[in-house]
């Protein structure tokens, strides 16, 4: 099974979640999606012992074979080409390599290098727990190609949780499109309510079945959550109260499971609640 | 006229609720939320909207089905996966318009459109104008719609003759955080005492320093882990980045949040109201020095 | 010689001077030989990306030797060298005025990007 934990907005908890449920449970692979800021790492405590790169094309150009025709430039949508006294310069950066220079070219002049765009990580960790994070490059804007790779080191013969990139643009999307579940982290509080209801635009969007878990729980105000969720007909699949000991162990990169014993035997039942949701769906398309 | 933008790399800092605290300090400026993925300035301030704008600039390809031929040229060109490998539809989430399948069909079936990327909003707060957006879902935020709300809202105190512009961040590390300090004065940072808040404002922080922009910092929820708030402070001297204040962890903040009250307003005696309203003098002050 | 302009309106040499390269509404291209003025439209400022390269390409193909705006950024400054495009600072006033100051020498040359990029 393939949970992909999101947000309509960071620092709800959506690290929390992901990291906890996966130690909760037995044959699991972390995937962390989140990668403008990869976070889990921070909670596992992991030994990285592979690295690979993830690189994108940027077109070369033979000033030999240009003709200076501009076919190229006038084609780039991005403006990352630009005809400068009969020669063609290229901006690597906000090319988005899509390689259609290269197909345009008439004279063949154009040809593609590579550029890194990001890395993927290994990670061992005494929780047992299969780890791969995904890390963009400081500079770089597209997220999509990594996340991309990421999710293609998932091992089928695992249940697999992915921690998304916070809101609701392209490379949340990426991370959420192919799971089997979303599960929407929030918080009892207006804006806590504002994101998840984007969240939940995008979930019903993508006709992929998701449930809620309120962070920070408070008995006096998950009203707030509560009462959206009850209309639309949305799981709460669980509360997790805001504790300042909670608070704490988050700042110092423990797992809340580690320490409490009956968080974890919630997450697993909030794993079996997904799993039957997801087996009843499978049987009814 | 001087232009501020608050960021903090990390979500969950504490980053809206500064900016609309200090807002109330300041009184009289224009406020721009350029945090336009989960817009939330506005549920604290409850501003009234006067005029709203649909916001154009994504491009994606668009299929005439009748000219359509099924030849499959446009699935074997794209290179992001955008073009299903039977229907030869166009996934719109994973199109980002670069005109490869429009450049390479044979008949002519696919031309490049402009969509809806968003909507724009100019609001009146108690406090001063307020610009404002919302993304829709699933568009790309290029940044190109975070500069059109920090331009509009420049364009506002310039007409109106206001002092401080005061411009809720956009999260992360990529385009629209660069987007939301283009051109400003001072950068504030809300930073919070964890591993990930510290890993996050150094990536953050990182992006920033080639803008040569001088930069502050508030450490918010400081007293939850006081050896990271120590670490973080050293980090902070190194960069010659200045500490304008620690923020204690209060659920009080927290419950003001919840009735959309401000904290520095309904509480002035408050721990936290104090400290935030001498975060604000700091600021203030730096602000008057920068010229 | 052909010198270009950042401007915030088309409203000729009294065009108010814009200081953001890729993003101004407008380019006042003036020729010094003939004092012509042509306010051109900066069709670039819409662009969802590159607007600073995209500026450049186009003052270019007018044939401009000089530029007068408040910051450039790497890429269009990149792109500005490329072609030979001298770059002077100016952060207010008429276009009239920073054509005159230009001629006088007041205007201190950009040797190095110093305005922020705007994908």
């Amino acid at each position: 099974m393939k949970i992909t934990v999101l947000s309509g907005k960071g620092g709800t908890g959506k690290t929390t979640v992901s990291v906890n449920l996966a130690l909760s449970l037995d044959n699991v692979q972390l995937l962390d999606a989140d990668v403008e800021e990869p976070n889990s790492q921070y909670f596992l405590h992991p030994n990285f012992d592979k690295e690979e790169s993830i690189y994108r094309k940027i077109p070369k150009i033979d000033q030999e074979k240009c003709t200076s025709c501009r076919k190229c430039v006038d084609f780039c949508e991005y403006n990352a080409l630009a005809m400068m006294i009969d020669e063609v310069l290229v901006f690597p950066e906000i090319c988005h390599s899509c390689g259609g220079c290269k197909l345009i070219c008439p004279e063949n002049a154009i040809t593609e290098t590579d550029r890194e765009l990001g890395v993927l990580k290994h990670a061992t960790n005494k929780y047992n727990v299969d780890f791969w994070q995904g890390e963009l490059n400081i500079g770089e804007e597209s997220s999509v190609p990594v996340i991309e790779a990421l999710k293609k080191k998932a091992d089928p013969n695992k249940d697999i949780i992915i921690d998304a990139q916070p809101g609701t643009t392209c490379p949340t999307i990426e991370a959420v499109v192919d799971s089997d579940y979303g599960i929407l982290v929030t918080e009892p509080t207006p804006f806590g309510l504002s994101d998840l209801k984007l969240a939940a635009e995008l979930m019903d969007e993508l006709k992929i079945p998701y449930g809620v878990i309120i962070n920070r729980a408070e008995e006096d105000s998950n009203y707030i959550i509560e009462e959206f969720c009850n209309e639309n007909d949305i799981d709460i699949l669980l509360k997790i109260p805001f504790k300042r000991k909670y608070a704490k162990l988050y700042s110092e990169g423990i797992p809340f499971v580690l320490k409490e014993k009956e968080l974890k035997n919630d997450l697993q039942k909030v794993f079996r609640q997904i799993g039957s949701v997801v087996n009843e769906e499978n049987h009814s398309n | 006229m001087k232009k501020i933008t608050v960021i903090s790399g990390k979500g969950g800092t504490g980053k809206t609720t500064v900016v609309a605290n200090l807002s109330y300090l300041f009184n009289d400026l224009v406020l721009a939320d350029c945090d336009v993925d989960a817009p939330n300035l506005h549920l604290l301030l409850n501003p009234k909207n006067e005029e709203s704008k649909v916001f154009k600039s994504n491009k994606l390809a668009v299929k005439d089905q009748s000219k359509c031929i099924d030849c499959g040229i446009c699935y074997d060109v794209c290179r992001f996966n955008a073009v299903d490998p039977i229907s030869y539809d166009i996934d719109s989430y994973k199109c980002e318009g670069c005109g490869v399948c429009v450049a390479m069909c044979p008949e002519d079936a696919l031309s490049l459109k402009l969509l809806d990327t968003g909507m724009i909003y100019n609001s009146t707060t108690r406090f001063g104008p307020m610009v404002h957006a919302n993304l829709k879902i699933g568009s790309d935020n290029s940044g190109k719609l975070v500069s059109e709300v920090r331009e509009k809202a420049t364009k506002k105190a310039e007409q109106l003759n206001k002092e401080v512009v005061l411009i809720d961040g956009s999260p992360g590390i990529g385009c629209p955080v660069i987007s939301s300090i283009t051109g400003v004065d001072l950068v504030l940072f809300v930073t919070e005492p964890s591993k990930s808040g510290f890993s996050d404002l150094k990536r953050v922080a990182q992006v920033i320093k080639h803008f040569n922009i001088p930069a502050l910092a508030v450490i918010n929820k400081y007293d939850i882990n006081e050896k990271i708030s120590e670490k973080i402070e050293e980090y902070l001297i190194n960069e010659e980045i200045e500490l304008v204040g620690k923020i204690s962890f209060s659920s009080d903040i927290v419950d003001y949040l919840r009735n959309a009250e401000l904290i520095v307003e309904k509480d002035k005696d408050n721990k936290v109201s104090q400290e935030i309203k001498s975060i604000w003098k700091k600021v203030d002050k730096r602000l008057q020095k920068l010229n | 010689m052909k010198i270009a302009v950042t401007a915030e309106n088309n409203n000729g040499y009294e065009s108010e001077v814009n200081t953001h390269f890729g993003r101004a509404p407008y380019f006042a291209i003036v020729d010094t030989k003939t004092d012509k003025i042509d306010l051109i439209k900066n069709e670039a400022a819409n662009a969802s990306g590159g607007a600073g390269v995209s500026a450049a390409q186009l003052i270019a193909d007018r044939g401009v030797e000089v530029l007068i705006s408040g910051s450039v950024g790497p890429k269009a400054y990149k792109a500005l060298t490329s072609g030979n495009i001298e770059m002077y600072i100016i952060n207010h006033g008429t276009v009239r005025e920073a054509v005159e100051n230009f001629q006088k020498g007041n205007l201190s040359q950009l040797t190095s990007p110093n305005g922020t990029p705007r994908k």
